[in-house]
């Protein structure tokens, strides 16, 4: 879904009625040379960022402010397609044993860091074995697994598992899993290096600056491995806290780019009638965000499924989509978002507005209306967001209308994410959560009984266990076959739908706003967090 | 002796206050992760000694304090102090200009109100007071930037100074004075309208004393006795002022370091707040305070030189 800033005339538009002018005044060549432009080389690129990040690696932290930085300059050993599937980065290819226990990786020959130091099989087995498997957040679910690291020769290594991860391959891209030097960490404290805010990687841009609350300086790889590439001569990543500043920094033409969201939906409008600005919202879907209601299986009331079907029947999420989000989202119907390679809906049961269906089943579940009095009360919490805040006063106004009251509990994030995850605190919390590309690394924490983990964020906080469940979840975790393993995701869509430990609401979508001299500003399926090596400025 | 007292009863109370806010930097870090193993958040609340009774944690940073060690940020594994020193240039730039502006123009336009007490030009004054008090930082931050940035194009929209241009030095203080116009502007015109208004009173005020009358009936020039016998007095008041409004112009700060993207403590401040940061957290109010210490001494002196019936000892 892209759309043009200035809303009838498309890009494409614009080049066939230039191509047309070109014919009609018989210039030679003018049509040709703008439909297939030449990259322009040089440019300094500005990008604003919401967040300070609190360091520049995101090897063992992949934290957005993180990441959105550090893609630049350092790199995974895979990329990913429009598809979602690996290709090669920093691995030109790789073998997976037919027991899905041995993953062999041939390295690409010749890359060197940035401080000219030779990229070699040894900097990815320290990775592997010191950075991504002892101190990475999403260790325990990627590496748990993990039986050895062998490197038969200097550009060859082994992952050796002691159990299949089927989806190990999805998670070994430049924003999830970063290779870095091991010349610069090895014997060293890793998570306190200096190297964590000066990092040297192998990316198409190197780092030269960081100015605390200011901004990120990165300058041109002139040894990139892709010749020719990176097209920009420097990177420079602002840092801007305040939405209206950043709408205002992008409208003025100090910033070409700003991503996860740079201004707020309601602004988006306003910007948009600008002719050189435009959005997208490609670029985050092997992320996979969803805006969900995570429900408190424990409360007396919420623990009947019926009562949660009811909310789920009483909203109307069309409604919530067009005037809260202002369309930027899907409506979901289910735990997976439909970009997924193992999204169904066959025998999903949807949720439509239906008040009489939700009053019907409020009343089976034994909470009858008593006259104007409600059935009963719950509180929401909130992630902080303005777009949440309202979808929060839309569900108080909703739930009444089936006689169901709702108190809104505001808080900051932490307060939130100890409410939630750690305190169980709370009725309904709404929240979006990132998915990611595989459903047994993103989605099974979230309704896996083992996962009921106090203090652990976006752990599965609902108390929902379904020992059925937990066995799908754990078969197609290590199961190797592609079609198994989608009938399986597919068992486990319409369980969840069905029983609705969390109410899955929209498929969000992230905005990306450029301005249009900036050609390429995502590719991929993972472009936010793209390495911008295609990127250029037109003049 | 007493500063330092006064310090670490703000420390302590800083300490409690802060720790009352639920969820901590671990909760925060795993938040921004999108997901953690207990082994890992457990690991680094150990590590970074959150794992520790509270009187404990409280004994090892007061010690710390004391022997003028600030810790390291628990976010950034920076040293606090170092994080501070970057960003305090910046805050006080901002203060300084802010400060100078607002007393600067709240004096002259309540002179000029008050000589011109209940004629046009002493309307217009008022009114424009009055509106410059009742309009939110915020709001007018915002608007300067829409205004001046993006429809006009005389300033930018924020931060401190213009990236990739190599500029000589006088070139580099004009791009910092270009930058800092609209968040000082923002900042003071609230203050600039509290002046405005005490001035007037306070001028008013001492011209119908005896000792004025005095000195106009031994036939002293209007101009004379306004400068010499009235406004001098006047001026105490918002000395005063000033000095008890030092603490809330930083508050201001943080909004307008926010909106301007200012790379200055006050953002610090904040980000630390939402990052539950407390050892980054509490170095930056402890440098608040001690600014806060400081200033007052400034304005201390300040009487002194104004009112020669107060001396220094």
């Amino acid at each position: 879904m892209t759309r043009s800033g200035t809303g009838s005339i498309t890009r494409r538009a614009l080049l066939g009625s230039a191509a047309a002018v070109a014919l009609a005044t018989g210039l030679p060549g003018a049509g040709a040379a703008l439909a297939q432009e030449t990259p322009r080389r040089g440019g300094i690129l500005n990008v604003v960022q919401n967040w300070e990040p609190a360091m520049l690696t995101a090897a063992f932290n992949p934290s957005t402010p993180i990441v959105l930085v550090s893609s630049k300059i350092m790199e995974g050993l895979v990329a990913y397609d429009a598809k979602q599937q690996p290709i090669p980065a920093l691995a030109t290819s790789w073998t997976v044993s037919p027991d899905g226990l041995t993953y062999t990786f041939k390295l690409r020959e010749g890359v060197k860091w940035h401080d000219g130091k030779p990229f070699s099989a040894a900097d990815v087995a320290f990775s592997i074995s010191e950075v991504w498997s002892k101190l990475h957040p999403r260790s325990g679910v990627t590496w748990s697994n993990l039986a050895g690291v062998e490197t038969p020769d200097a550009m060859t290594v082994v992952v050796k598992l002691s159990k299949p991860v089927p989806f190990l391959l999805s998670m070994l891209g430049n924003w999830d899993a970063q290779v870095i030097p091991k010349h610069l960490y090895e014997n060293t404290d890793i998570r306190t290096n200096p190297a964590n805010n000066a990092p040297v990687g192998t990316g198409p841009f190197v780092f030269k600056e960081w100015q605390r609350g200011q901004y990120v300086r990165l300058e041109r790889n002139p040894n990139y491995w892709q010749e020719g590439l990176p097209y920009l001569d420097q990177v420079i990543v602002k840092v801007m806290p305040e939405g209206g500043s950043r709408a205002a920094a992008v409208e003025a033409g100090e910033a070409h780019l700003g991503q996860f969201n740079p201004v707020a939906p309601s602004d988006l409008k306003r910007l948009l009638a600008k002719p050189e600005l435009a959005v997208t919202t490609e670029g985050y879907q092997m992320f996979a965000p969803m805006a969900l209601i995570e429900v408190n299986t424990r409360n007396e009331y919420l623990k009947d499924k019926r009562v949660r079907q009811a909310i789920m029947h009483a909203l109307d999420r069309k409604f919530i989509l067009d005037n809260i989000l202002y369309g930027y989202g899907k409506i979901a119907t289910g735990p997976l978002t439909s970009d997924s390679p193992f999204y169904t809906t066959d025998g999903v049961p949807l949720y439509d507005q239906d008040l009489k269906k939700a009053n019907a089943l409020l009343d089976e579940a034994g909470f009858p209306r008593k006259g104007s009095a409600p059935r009963f009360k719950l509180t929401t919490e909130l992630a902080p967001s303005p777009e949440f805040s309202r979808m929060a006063e839309y569900l108080k106004q909703s739930l009444a209308r089936i006689g169901i009251e709702v108190e809104i509990r505001s808080s900051d994030n932490p307060t939130f994410l100890r409410r939630v995850y750690t305190d169980y605190d709370f009725n309904l919390a709404i929240n979006f959560i990132f998915m990611f590309a595989d459903p047994s690394a993103g989605v099974q924490r979230l309704y896996y009984a083992p996962n009921i983990r106090k203090g652990v964020a976006f752990a599965n906080a609902s108390g929902y266990s379904n020992p059925e469940l937990d066995k799908v979840w754990e078969r197609a975790r290590e199961e190797n076959d592609l079609a198994k393993r989608k009938a399986l995701f597919a068992q486990a869509q319409r369980t969840i739908a069905e029983d609705l430990p969390i109410m899955n609401l929209f498929e969000f979508s992230f905005t990306t706003v450029y301005n249009k001299k900036l050609r390429n500003p995502t590719v991929g399926p993972d472009g936010a967090y793209g390495n911008l090596a295609t990127a250029w400025l037109a003049e | 002796m007493q500063s330092v007292l006064t310090m670490l009863v703000i420390i302590s109370l800083l300490f409690v206050l802060l720790h009352s806010a639920p969820g901590d930097v671990v909760d925060v870090l795993a938040g921004e992760a999108g997901a953690a193993t207990p082994e890992y958040l457990a690991q680094l609340r150990q590590q970074l000694g959150l794992d520790q009774p509270l009187i404990v944690q409280f004994y090892k940073y007061a010690l710390n304090i004391l022997s003028f060690d600030l810790g390291v940020s628990l976010r950034t594994n920076q040293p606090v102090f170092q994080l501070i020193l970057e960003r305090l240039p910046p805050t006080l730039l901002l203060l300084g200009i802010s400060i100078t502006t607002a007393v600067g123009a709240g004096i002259l336009l309540g002179v000029t109100a008050a000589r011109n007490v209940n004629r046009p030009i002493d309307n217009v004054i008022s009114l424009a007071a009055l509106l410059f008090y009742a309009t939110p930082i915020f709001w007018i931050a915002l608007m300067m930037i829409v205004l001046f940035s993006v429809q006009l194009g005389w300033f930018p929209t924020g931060g401190m100074i213009t990236l990739g241009a190599r500029l000589s030095t006088w070139e580099r203080i004009l791009d910092v004075a270009r930058h800092a116009v609209m968040p000082s502007a923002a900042l003071s015109l609230f203050y600039v309208a509290i002046y405005t208004r005490l001035m007037r009173a306070s001028m008013l005020e001492v011209q119908n004393s005896d000792y004025v009358r005095t000195a106009q009936a031994k036939g002293l020039s209007d101009g004379s006795v306004a400068w010499r016998h009235v406004f001098r007095n006047a001026l105490l008041p918002i000395v005063t002022m000033v000095g008890l409004q030092v603490g809330s112009i930083i508050g201001g700060a943080v909004l307008i370091e926010t909106v301007f993207a200012w790379p200055g403590l006050g953002r610090l401040a904040s980000e630390a707040i939402f990052q539950r940061d407390f050892n980054l957290l509490m170095g930056v109010l402890v440098m608040s305070c001690v600014l806060v210490l400081v200033m007052n001494i400034v304005v201390d002196i300040v009487y002194a030189l104004v009112d020669p019936r107060i001396t220094l000892s």
